[in-house]
């Protein structure tokens, strides 16, 4: 197998806006990535994208209109993570030395998708799903674990939301760049106890691309050639084998995948951007890939390691929270932020040092499983 | 009159003593699915039976959902409720109050949750056994075969 590496990153503004074709927001993240990259967008050898919803061949529609035709281009889709699904795919296509160099894009238009304005609707084939159970009702449910078992508090909850929209506030791409309370994130409608609408993403329109390269290509064209030490995408597992709700046994195990080929452990990580859908699933995660001892996750968000300035900021973005979440784009958004992180070009919401990042993304919800599906990237300079 | 239809033909029973879950047991390995399975999902094996799980079990975490969803209105209350030590999601009948705490024993009722082109969709929710009553149990099961 060989090195691969990030070489350019792009990323449409996010928000709601219904004039934007996915189309559109595609093709302006990609362009934006090839810029980066510095390469001519018909060097690209292979092509992946990821949308949820709704319209078939994204890839060769984006694609057309820069310019490139006639290679060989994947449409994937694996709910949230489907990004992530993407960005694996070309790094295995890359490694395996089938390409040289290629491009991932996730790319999701909300408002103009046939849930706009609506929550993810259930599977015929889903009976939790039926019966009432939906994506904030599930974290809803774990959250009430986590007051059971962990001692978290409504305050611990509203706190990561807080958190998100403090960086978002740094992010001139957020949809959200305003902070918030504490009180106003608890006085906000209250949608799936204890989960209010202030701890929930929005639903949003936006793509992101990341151009990737072998090493001889990355010597030749990146600054700063930032690596992908680890790659992992793994499925859910049949929900029984699950003794606790406060995990997600499947993040923890993409990112032990992770760990493994890039070397590391937990501890050298500088700087994460994760799946913060709904803000208590954030203290899950941090148990799950590891960042602290399983149980320590509240305790770990009260001591600030993971803010501004902490050991290990999460989501410096502004996360799903603060940006908003267009699906399939969320995967792609998160390997451009780490990428921005360790080429030192994050702004005011720079991680100083930061020479190690994680990206993670969870997706996908399947009655009888865990989840569906989850990806971890560990990339360093 | 209206008719009757289970969300999902196979999930439960009525028996002299009341409604039951129904899950499948492996006769290879003994593990237990709710909602049954073809195949046991811990084994492989094919040879399942199908076993009343019975109607009761311990809540393990609840949640007051506050946005409808279309089909049911905001207010509706959901949960876990561990029987025979798997964790099934239902909707839960706690008659306006907030949930109980994690632990309390809750009653099985099958009721009429949802209506779908004239016909009640008959699915499993739980009640707190200190408030449920066989009667009212009874009495359900009675005006839904009514």
């Amino acid at each position: 197998m060989r090195d691969v590496f990030v070489v350019g990153v792009g990323q449409s503004d996010f928000g709601k806006t219904p004039d934007r074709s996915a189309v559109q927001m595609g093709a302006q993240a990609a362009r934006e990535a090839i810029a980066d990259a510095g390469i001519k967008p018909t060097d690209l050898q292979g092509v992946f994208s990821s949308r949820v919803y709704d319209a078939m061949v994204t890839s060769q529609t984006i694609m057309k209109d820069l310019g490139v035709t006639r290679i060989e281009m994947v449409n994937v889709e694996n709910a949230c993570a489907g990004g992530g699904t993407a960005v694996r795919s070309l790094y295995k296509d890359i490694a395996a030395g089938f390409i040289d160099v290629g491009i991932a894009i996730g790319v999701e238009s909300m408002t103009t998708s046939p849930i706009a304005g609506k929550l993810i609707p259930p599977g015929k084939e889903d009976l939790d799903g039926q019966l009432g159970m939906s994506m904030p009702v599930l974290f809803a449910l774990q959250a009430q674990r986590l007051m059971e078992t962990h001692g978290a508090t409504r305050e611990d909850f509203a706190q990561v939301s807080v958190k998100a929209h403090d960086f978002g506030a740094l992010n001139p791409r957020a949809q959200y760049k305003k902070r918030l309370t504490v009180e106003e994130v608890l006085g906000s409608r209250m949608i799936a106890d204890p989960i209010t609408l202030l701890q929930c993403c929005p639903n949003t329109d936006g793509a992101a691309a990341v151009v990737m390269a072998s090493e001889e290509w990355a010597k030749k064209y990146a600054e700063v050639p930032v690596r992908i030490a680890g790659s992992a995408l793994v499925s859910g597992d049949y929900d029984f084998r699950r003794d606790d709700l406060t995990t997600l046994a499947l993040g923890s195990r993409a990112a032990q995948l992770a760990y493994e080929q890039a070397g590391i452990s937990p501890s050298d990580i500088d700087v994460v951007e994760l799946h913060d859908a709904f803000a208590s699933e954030e203290i899950v995660a941090y148990e799950d890939l590891g960042l602290c001892e399983r149980g320590e996750g509240v305790g770990m968000l009260r001591s600030g390691a993971t803010s501004a300035g902490g050991r290990v900021p999460v989501n410096p973005s502004g996360g799903l929270l603060s940006l908003g979440h267009p699906l399939a784009a969320s995967g792609v958004r998160v390997m451009c932020n780490v990428t921005d992180q360790l080429r030192g070009r994050a702004g005011a919401a720079q991680v100083p040092g930061a020479r190690v990042g994680l990206a993670q993304m969870l997706g996908g919800v399947v009655s009888g499983l865990d989840a569906a599906a989850a990806s971890v990237h560990v990339l360093k300079v | 009159m209206s008719t009757q239809t289970p969300v999902r033909e196979g999930l439960f029973t009525e028996t002299a003593s009341g409604p039951t879950l129904l899950a499948s047991r492996c006769d290879t390995c003994g593990h237990t699915a709710y909602p049954a399975t073809a195949r046991c999902l811990a084994c492989g094996a094919e040879d399942l039976e199908t076993v009343e799980i019975g109607d009761e079990g311990d809540l393990l975490c609840a949640s007051v959902v506050h946005m409808g969803n279309g089909r049911f209105a905001p207010g509706y209350v959901v949960g876990y409720v561990v029987i025979d030590g798997i964790r099934v999601f239902a909707q839960l009948d706690t008659g306006g109050e907030e949930p109980p705490p994690p632990g309390t024993s809750m009653t099985l009722e099958i009721v009429p949750l949802w209506q779908q082109d004239d016909t009640d969709v008959l699915a499993p929710r739980f009640v707190p056994t200190s408030s449920a009553s066989r009667t009212s149990r009874t009495s359900r099961k009675e005006s839904a075969d009514a």
